[in-house]
């Protein structure tokens, strides 16, 4: 069981991504590649507001939240914008790539290339759940990231601006025609999912340490969990998430520890061959 | 109500429309006819700002000037747009559908007293709607979707309702059935433009008259002015110009 509460752990970070990529591309039609990084940058936050500042707990989280939010708004402003109303609809995917590596870059510059622990906001003791053990701040991790996932989720569905969001995805010029105002609902969309990165980053930078090239393995993982739900589904990316951690525990337990990262890329593979929208996805097509 | 003077525009490089002007009176239906390609779908996406290029030009709608503001701010305003093969969102439910038609609509909330009030009377004036509220738009059949894009553009009440080839697609029956509602909304005191590729049962219901040919008018006026379809038929089977302008009222 302890190798479940582990999984869990990192599948809710990979969940965070997902999360993230969807907020993004629902509303917005733009799958920003960056979005690991703004996680990265949220652990960097985390450690400036906890470590460096001192700030308590609820500050630290605020600046998260608005420090990254702005990020994610001047991402939207630079790489995304001035492409809108292009008939390339390709560019962003070149955008954010560069937008990600621009990120990385900073991160470097600003807080350096050696690892940061950031501290955990909960006590270490490990407490003993289900016939496992897991750190109070990995199962807060867990909590959480299911809590946004099902309410991003519910709001998604019974909302105006979480059924504009959908709309704008299926069809944004109709979305358009019905007097929804997409390019603020794209900027919302960004400003939004920088705020979650914010938020996770002291529970996140627990976990993994704040690190310049995070962004790296986590968009990979990221990915693997969108492509196992489904792009465009909150519930798909989470469950996909949460996926990918469990099958990168148990193949790390009992394949051994150099074999997980194939093991997930071989589980990867076989969704995109028998299911390539995923298991909760929705039709998403790209004009080409 | 509408008034379209010197619109330019087109996609990029390509410009599709002419120094068109085009308008529609008060409670009156004006038809815009014309071959594939004339422009008659690129001049409603201009009116509703959906355009990517407009070079010149203004739109107005009862003297207020909408030319520049973007397509949300034209819905505020008074202008509704169905567009062309039946734009509803399919994986939405019928409701979500209309709710999100009163999006321009005030209150907080899906459901705020605003949206309810406007879904009521779609229900009302659509009553096969309220019986398929639940189910997703993309399972209606092809005549459903059409009335429900036509129940979702009305809900937030607009002055002037933008009719993008409603009848496409659609079997004769049910093409008389749409365009009777056209007509009914009219009655009821809407303002309407109407681009059709379907000229009999256009100019059955139609007061007034546009012919675009190359992106420009042809012939414009009265319906009456176009009774002995020979102008039309010169359109759409070949034309002289001359002969065009002598048509023109």
């Amino acid at each position: 069981m302890t190798t479940v509460w582990a999984g869990l752990a990192t599948g809710a970070i990979y969940s965070l991504v997902a999360i993230g990529y969807n907020v993004v591309l629902l509303a917005s039609g733009t799958f920003n590649f960056a979005h690991a990084q703004l996680l990265m940058a949220g652990t960097f936050l985390a450690y400036t507001g906890a470590v460096t500042l001192g700030l308590p707990v609820l500050p630290t989280l605020l600046l998260g939240a608005a420090g990254v939010a702005v990020v994610a708004l001047l991402e939207e402003r630079i790489a995304i914008r001035p492409l809108l109303g292009r008939s390339d609809a390709h560019g962003a995917l070149i955008t954010t790539v560069g937008a990600a590596t621009i990120l990385d870059g900073l991160a470097a510059v600003i807080w350096g290339r050696e690892p940061l622990t950031v501290p955990s906001v909960l006590p270490d003791e490990p407490l003993t759940l289900l016939g496992g053990t897991v750190r109070p701040v990995d199962l807060a991790l867990i909590a959480l990231t299911l809590l946004t996932g099902v309410g991003l989720h519910l709001w998604s569905r019974h909302s105006l601006l979480g059924l504009a969001s959908l709309a704008s995805a299926e069809d944004r010029e109709a979305a358009a025609a019905r007097g929804i105002n997409v390019r603020l609902l794209g900027t919302g969309a960004f400003v939004l999912a920088g705020a979650i990165a914010g938020v996770f980053g002291l529970l996140v930078g627990a976990r993994t340490y704040a690190v310049f090239d995070l962004g790296h393995s986590l968009a990979l993982f990221g990915f693997v969990a969108i492509a196992i739900g489904g792009s465009g589904s909150q519930l798909g990316g989470l469950i996909g998430g949460f996926a990918t951690g469990l099958v990168y525990a148990f193949a790390a337990r009992y394949i051994g520890a150099e074999f997980p990262q194939i093991v997930v890329f071989g589980v990867f593979l076989l969704i995109l061959f028998l299911r390539p929208r995923g298991l909760f996805g929705a039709a998403l097509e790209r004009r080409v | 109500m509408l008034s379209v003077t010197g619109i330019t525009g087109g996609y990029g490089d390509l410009r599709v429309l002419r120094e068109v002007d085009v308008s529609v009176r008060a409670g009156r239906i004006t038809a815009v006819l014309g071959r594939n390609g004339a422009g008659k779908t690129s001049l409603l996406s201009a009116v509703a700002g959906l355009l990517p290029s407009v070079g010149a030009g203004r739109v107005e709608l009862d003297g207020r000037d909408l030319t520049g503001l973007p397509p949300h701010r034209r819905i505020r305003a008074g202008l509704a747009l169905v567009q062309e093969n039946k734009r509803v969102f399919h994986a939405r439910t019928v409701e979500e559908n209309l709710l999100l038609g009163g999006y321009a609509l005030g209150g907080r909330g899906l459901r705020s007293p605003a949206r309810r009030a406007a879904l009521e009377q779609a229900y009302e004036r659509f009553p096969m709607l309220r019986e398929r509220r639940r189910a997703p738009a993309g399972s209606l059949s092809g005549g459903q979707q059409q009335m429900l894009a036509i129940a979702q553009a009305l809900m937030p009440g607009p002055k002037v309702l933008m009719l993008d080839e409603p009848s496409a697609g659609l079997a004769p029956v049910i093409v008389k059935e749409v365009l009777a509602m056209v007509a009914k909304l009219r009655d009821e005191g809407l303002s309407i433009l109407l681009v059709e590729q379907r000229v009999e049962q256009a100019l059955e219901i139609a007061d007034d008259v546009a012919v675009m040919e190359g992106g420009r008018i042809a012939a414009s006026g009265p319906k009456n002015g176009f009774d002995d379809g020979a102008v039309i038929r010169e359109i759409y089977l070949g034309r002289s110009d001359e002969r065009l302008t002598t048509g023109k009222s």
